[in-house]
């Protein structure tokens, strides 16, 4: 071998050997907390829960509704459609499998929003995409579509209308037209689909 | 000649070699900070209601001028300087993870202090502690309700009513008593259901072959 | 474009720009390497000239040291690259096939490209040959589609698969390139050289 090609096999040498013996890195899968808290600071992940019901009733395929209570809680009461990963059991590889499926948008719920909130926090330090929170919970859920006031006669038509729609939900996910009491009107009340916020919309 | 040239060459590219993995090697910066907790361990935090602060506890500490309280406020300076909680130490969370900010945390953590940080509400806090602890800074709580829950109490205070603690992740309703009020068992609820997820195997892109 | 363009890093328009300036750079580093020449080609199977198995080894072991320390630096994410899914079958039957056609030809796709841009006729009939070939498989696919999609492995990568560290795989590759160009220099000094 001639002498001209000594220094590059030294080279290539020494730097695969340094590669041997590098120290390990910390493992790449995981986002940096830097990154984690700036995207913890945007508030994004939030969906109201006027969307996610009016997504429910347009029974829209994309939307995947998670339960991250116990099985305890989700076999009382749980969101129609919804699916139940406690949060001990997220990071386990079938809950992966399920939540890295593409073309899902997977939105947590639980009884309000901060076990659904960390849950979203462990995940996405993970780095998984497309993964959102339910404002409020199921309290909020309640509160918006079975326990709301009627709007004052003051308000403006467009409370009106939201006070409709949610009757409406109400109304779907009771099955029950004319059964509620201070409903008389139910038959007439048409779902009007809202118009879809960019929230859940974004995703790669 | 030629075969100067050639070694020339040779050199060159060698070097170019070792230049870029110098360079390489000299703006490696270690990251400044990292995760004490991995993911796994974080998830049991989750569940754990112990680190939550009920209001009516901070109250008993504040009144009685308790030594270890150390109280943040993570919303942001505008805010805080409308109102916060006397003898609040104000650090926005989006400033929460400079060095300056760390070390005074780990600081107060070392001398066992009660850090207990609060937002407006129940949930603008939860980022901040999350992150925080898995960080790996101890003696770090957050207080229930954040400063809604703390006005709601002072105003109760103040016209002799009884404060009762609001839990965060506790029912608010009864569901199915409420779903039943309107004629429905949460199993005829059954009729509303849709899919459940489909699993399916994760597959990657395919991108355009290559070849020689 | 690996893991810029479907991470939106680089927008898709540029794709065909970047495939056009790397198919440059591919070219014009194959030409000056002497691959547009069958007869140098054919001297790795004859044994007087082995710079194809240098140049290529050597851009192989280059790259994959490269890719791990700017990785280690945090330059590039390993995770994001794109790993070519492997059919095992048709991969061992397409290279049996493809050795054939290099050895009898003289050219391998790419370099066949180079040596018609220098107007080599045996080229340019290889290359017609390549383009009647790939009409031919789109006739015989219903025949070989089982051989096509047969013995897919997935996503993975050697060490993976042998279950060892990637670091001492790379190491174990380099070893065995800088090996394989010792033998190399040795056979080419016992052969007779061929003037061309």
């Amino acid at each position: 071998m001639s002498r001209k090609y000594i220094i590059p096999v030294a080279l290539l040498l020494i730097l695969s050997i340094v590669l041997v013996l590098l120290p390990r890195k910390q493992d790449h899968s995981q986002m940096s907390p830097e990154e984690l808290l700036r995207q913890i600071n945007s508030t994004s992940r939030f969906v109201s829960t006027d969307e996610v019901a009016d997504r429910l009733i347009r029974k829209d395929p994309s939307l995947a509704l998670i339960d991250v209570r116990n099985d305890k809680l989700f076999s009382e009461y749980s969101l129609p459609g919804s699916l139940n990963i406690p949060v001990d059991n997220i990071l386990a590889d079938e809950s992966q499998e399920i939540l890295s499926q593409e073309g899902l948008e997977f939105v947590f719920y639980s009884t309000d929003d901060i076990l659904a909130d960390q849950t979203w926090i462990i995940l996405k330090r993970k780095g998984l995409k497309n993964i959102y929170v339910l404002k409020g919970g199921l309290n909020e859920w309640f509160r918006t579509f079975f326990t709301n006031p009627p709007p004052a006669e003051t308000a403006d038509s467009e409370e009106f209308a939201l006070y409709q729609f949610r009757m409406g939900v109400r109304q779907y996910f009771t099955g029950t037209p004319a059964d509620s009491p201070e409903k008389s009107s139910a038959e007439k009340i048409i779902i009007t689909p809202k118009k879809k916020k960019s929230a859940a919309e974004g995703g790669c | 000649m030629k075969e100067l040239n050639r070694t020339d060459r040779l050199t060159i590219a060698t070097t170019m070699l070792a230049i870029i993995l110098i360079i390489g090697l000299v703006t490696m910066r270690k990251p400044a900070v990292e995760f004490a907790i991995p993911a796994t361990e974080v998830a049991k935090l989750a569940t754990d209601p112990s680190y939550v602060i009920p209001v009516t506890i901070l109250a008993e500490m504040m009144k009685n001028n308790d030594p270890a309280l150390a109280l943040i406020d993570v919303r942001n300076p505008v805010k805080f300087r409308q109102e916060h909680i006397p003898s609040a130490l104000n650090i926005p969370s989006a400033d929460l993870l400079s060095e300056q900010n760390l070390n005074l945390m780990k600081n107060l953590a070392e001398e066992d202090k009660k850090i207990i940080i609060y937002g407006g509400n129940h949930l603008e806090a939860n980022g901040s502690w999350l992150i925080l602890k898995q960080l790996g800074i101890n003696n770090l709580y957050i207080l229930d309700a954040g400063l809604e829950g703390y006005n709601l109490y002072r105003q109760n205070l103040s016209v002799n009513l009884p404060f009762e603690d609001v839990k965060s992740e506790r029912p608010a309703y009864n569901y199915n008593e409420i779903l039943n009020s309107f004629g429905t068992s949460s199993s005829a609820q059954e009729t509303g259901k849709t899919e459940p997820v489909r699993i399916t195997k994760k597959a990657k892109k395919s991108a355009a072959e290559g070849g020689c | 474009m690996g893991p810029l363009i479907p991470n939106d890093i680089i927008p898709a328009d540029w794709n065909n720009a970047i495939a056009l300036l790397l198919g440059m750079a591919f070219g014009f580093v194959l030409e000056a390497s002497g691959f547009s020449s069958s007869r140098r080609i054919m001297g790795t199977f004859f044994g007087y000239d082995f710079v194809v198995l240098r140049v290529f080894f050597t851009a192989a072991v280059t790259s994959m040291i490269g890719i791990l320390y700017l990785d280690y630096f945090g330059w590039v994410d390993f995770g994001q690259l794109y790993i070519h899914p492997t059919y095992l079958m048709s991969a061992i039957i397409g290279g049996v096939i493809m050795g054939f056609g290099f050895a009898l030809g003289g050219y391998c796709p790419g370099t066949s490209y180079c040596a018609v841009a220098i107007g080599k006729l045996d080229a340019l009939a290889y290359s017609i040959g390549l383009f009647i070939g790939i009409y031919l498989f789109t006739f015989a696919y219903p025949l070989l589609e089982g051989l096509y999609n047969g013995s897919f492995m997935g996503y993975v990568t050697a060490p993976e698969v042998m279950g060892i560290n990637q670091y001492l795989f790379v190491f174990f590759v380099v070893i065995a390139a800088l090996g394989m160009f010792f033998v190399a220099t040795i056979v080419q000094r016992k052969v007779k050289k061929v003037e061309y």
